[in-house]
């Protein structure tokens, strides 16, 4: 009674302060159970400005991805599937607009991801979708990274200038001379990649009947994006890689030596889906009695399409390969034009075929026709089974 | 005058009597194109006859047996708006409602084997799922194949509507908007679909799909009724969430009543 005292509002019933303290009460209440929530919009019972990007996050992916875009505790939601932290640039800068669009409008399973990302495409209109997808860029605060829109598909033998977390499996050659490669890139801090290949060989014995193979020259290397910009679509790296005598060199299955391969490679995003690599450098053999000093240029140009506005994706490509060997005598000019198309081969898309036919242009004897195949695999978007 | 010549002579003539049965002929052919077309109104009409004499009714009740469970108190703190939205007022979880008189709520009741209603089934009805202050709306329905389902978001708060469909194809829709709809409908019978808010982890909801419209769900009271069903056996089949499936055999005579009362209890 000594509280209700306190509390004496006068011209006020005992019945009346009751009622006052219950409703502090449950004030008090309300107050202790929201504390610690995010401060999300809807605890004013107020709709967010849906003309802002920052309000149709608010609206639509506050809720699970968080005030900051790191993602809410998972006991406050209705699924154990971890929220992607959009801070980390290392995620968030890997692919292009077009693919953070299609997943918001249709929902996580477009691209094989987990069903518990809903379908935005009914609530938003593109623009709206458009405009979030630009404030979930702002996550993301360190530039240095490079955006998914400048990793145009790979060629067969071009060097692209975006470093990726990828495997490749390469095989080319014709009927006689069988030739394999395994690489692994893996992408160091925001702008550099290591990689180690391991080719392997196979191909006739001089006409005997049998076939001789083998491990060929390992190679490892380094790759360094120097500039970047979405905005102009232009990427420009340079690397290092270094082929060690590992191969058996009496089979035809290395050269014996050392060989260092500086290189400059660049990319560009062309008007409707298309693009371009370039790549230029040097073949150094320590051993110049072992192997030819060699200045290569390669170019790429090709363009994307889609099966229907959310499907696979093809990209038919043209490559030309040209060398300079310079022999003792004479330098030595060899041209290839290497045709292909590249074919997204499950949902998520991060496992990818190629296929081409390399065709000789020029001092045709000796240098057959081949046709050259790879499996490609972005693991870090997931496993080999994922996605399909 | 010319209707005078032509009328006067065919009313006084022998042929008068063809005359009248001309005249109803022509009379009773729009009434005859509006009750349906192709049929003859005696076949027509012995149709619906038959149709009306050759169905029946299920009705029962469906008991919980044993102590009232505890109800488990919902915790919304997930999202503050849910918790306003009940003014405070405590929310139980839903997935086990026994009622004050011993009955079970949202239990789907329905006519399992579909071969003895026939290929003609009424017209399906379209049916709505609300999200209503962070609850569905109902808990449990069903909806025909074909029909429209309408899903509506009455709050002023983010739900998804994950549905988890097996024999037909799945969605999760967001609905950020307060008063957004969606429609679908579903081609093939499933019973039951999962429906749920990721969102709002303790929202669930369940959808039974049918070719047939011979279905009910138990409300406040336990009970259900099934009319309009063609004379014939059936297998009839209670669906609750948490306790399972209880079947019977039914026989539904044309024009009488059959009773049928489930029982379920809860397994320890």
């Amino acid at each position: 009674m000594g509280e209700i005292r306190a509390l004496r509002i006068p011209g006020c019933s005992l019945l009346g302060r009751i009622a006052i303290l219950a409703i502090i009460a449950a004030g008090g209440t309300f107050l202790f159970t929201t504390a610690g929530m995010s401060s999300a919009w809807h605890s004013s019972q107020q709709m967010p400005d849906l003309s802002t990007r920052k309000g149709l996050y608010e609206a639509g992916c506050q809720y699970c991805h968080g005030d900051d875009g790191r993602g809410v505790d998972l006991s406050t939601v209705g699924f154990d599937v971890p929220l992607p932290d959009l801070t980390d640039c290392s995620f968030a800068t890997r692919e292009p607009d077009a693919d953070w669009f299609i997943v918001t409008h249709q929902g996580g399973p477009v691209r094989g991801f987990a069903n518990n990302m809903p379908a935005f495409g009914e609530a938003f209109t593109d623009e709206q979708i458009r405009q979030v997808v630009g404030y979930l860029r702002t996550f993301c605060t360190d530039n240095r990274w490079p955006r998914g829109e400048l990793n145009f598909p790979r060629a067969i033998i071009t060097e692209k200038a975006y470093p990726e977390d990828e495997s490749v499996f390469t095989l080319g050659g014709n009927a006689d001379d069988l030739r394999g490669r395994f690489l692994y890139e893996q992408r160091v801090g925001p702008t550099g990649q290591f990689e180690v290949a391991v080719p392997v060989g196979f191909r006739q014995n001089n006409g005997q009947g049998s076939w001789l193979g083998g491990v060929g020259d390992i190679e490892v290397g380094y790759k360094r994006v120097f500039a970047h910009s979405v905005n102009n679509g232009t990427i420009f790296s340079g690397g290092l890689s270094a082929t060690l005598p590992s191969g058996n060199e009496d089979k035809e299955l290395g050269k014996g030596t050392f060989v260092f391969e500086p290189f400059v490679s660049a990319g560009f995003a062309l008007p409707r889906n298309s693009f371009a690599h370039v790549q230029i450098g040097f073949e150094l053999p320590i051993d110049a009695d072992k192997a030819d000093r060699e200045l290569f240029w390669r170019g790429v140009f090709g363009t994307t399409l889609t099966a229907g506005p959310w499907g696979r994706s093809f990209s038919p490509m043209v490559e030309l390969l040209g060398v300079s060997e310079f022999e003792e005598e004479a330098t030595v000019n060899l041209f290839d034009v290497l045709p292909q198309v590249q074919v997204t081969l499950n949902t998520r898309q991060h496992i990818m075929a190629n296929v081409g036919v390399r065709l000789p242009v020029n001092r045709t004897e000796g240098r057959p026709t081949q046709i050259i195949f790879y499996l490609l695999w972005e693991w870090f978007d997931g496993g080999l089974f994922d996605g399909w | 005058m010319l209707k005078q010549v032509r009328w006067g002579p065919i009313l006084t003539t022998r042929r008068s009597t063809e005359a009248i049965v001309l005249a109803v002929t022509l009379l009773s052919l729009p009434t005859l194109w509006l009750t349906g077309a192709g049929g003859s109104p005696a076949y027509a009409s012995a149709e619906r006859q038959t149709s009306v004499q050759a169905t029946g009714s299920i009705s029962g009740v469906v008991r919980f047996v044993g102590s009232q469970p505890d109800s488990a108190i919902l915790q919304m703190v997930a999202d503050p708006f849910c918790l306003i939205a009940h003014q405070g007022k405590t929310v139980t979880v839903e997935n086990l409602v026994v009622n004050a008189n011993g009955t079970l709520r949202s239990v789907f009741v329905y006519i399992r084997d579909s071969d003895a209603i026939g290929a003609s089934v009424p017209i399906a009805q379209p049916v709505e799922l609300n999200q209503v202050a962070c609850v569905y709306q109902p808990r449990v329905l069903g909806v025909q194949t074909g029909a429209t389902i309408k899903i509506t978001n009455s709050d002023t708060t983010l739900h998804n509507v994950n549905v988890q469909a097996t024999n037909n194809p799945s969605f999760n829709v967001a609905q950020p908007i307060p008063g957004m709809s969606i429609e679908r409908s579903f081609a093939n019978p499933e019973v039951m679909i999962p429906v749920k808010c990721d969102v709002h982890s303790w929202m669930r909801s369940y959808i039974g799909v049918l070719p047939h419209p011979y279905f009910a769900v138990t409300g406040k009271d336990g009970a259900f009724d099934i009319s309009g069903l063609p004379a014939g056996d059936y297998v009839l089949e209670a669906w609750h969430e948490t306790l399972g499936t209880r079947t019977m055999s039914m026989k539904v005579e044309a024009g009488a009543l059959a009773i049928a009362n489930f029982s379920f209890a809860k397994e320890r």
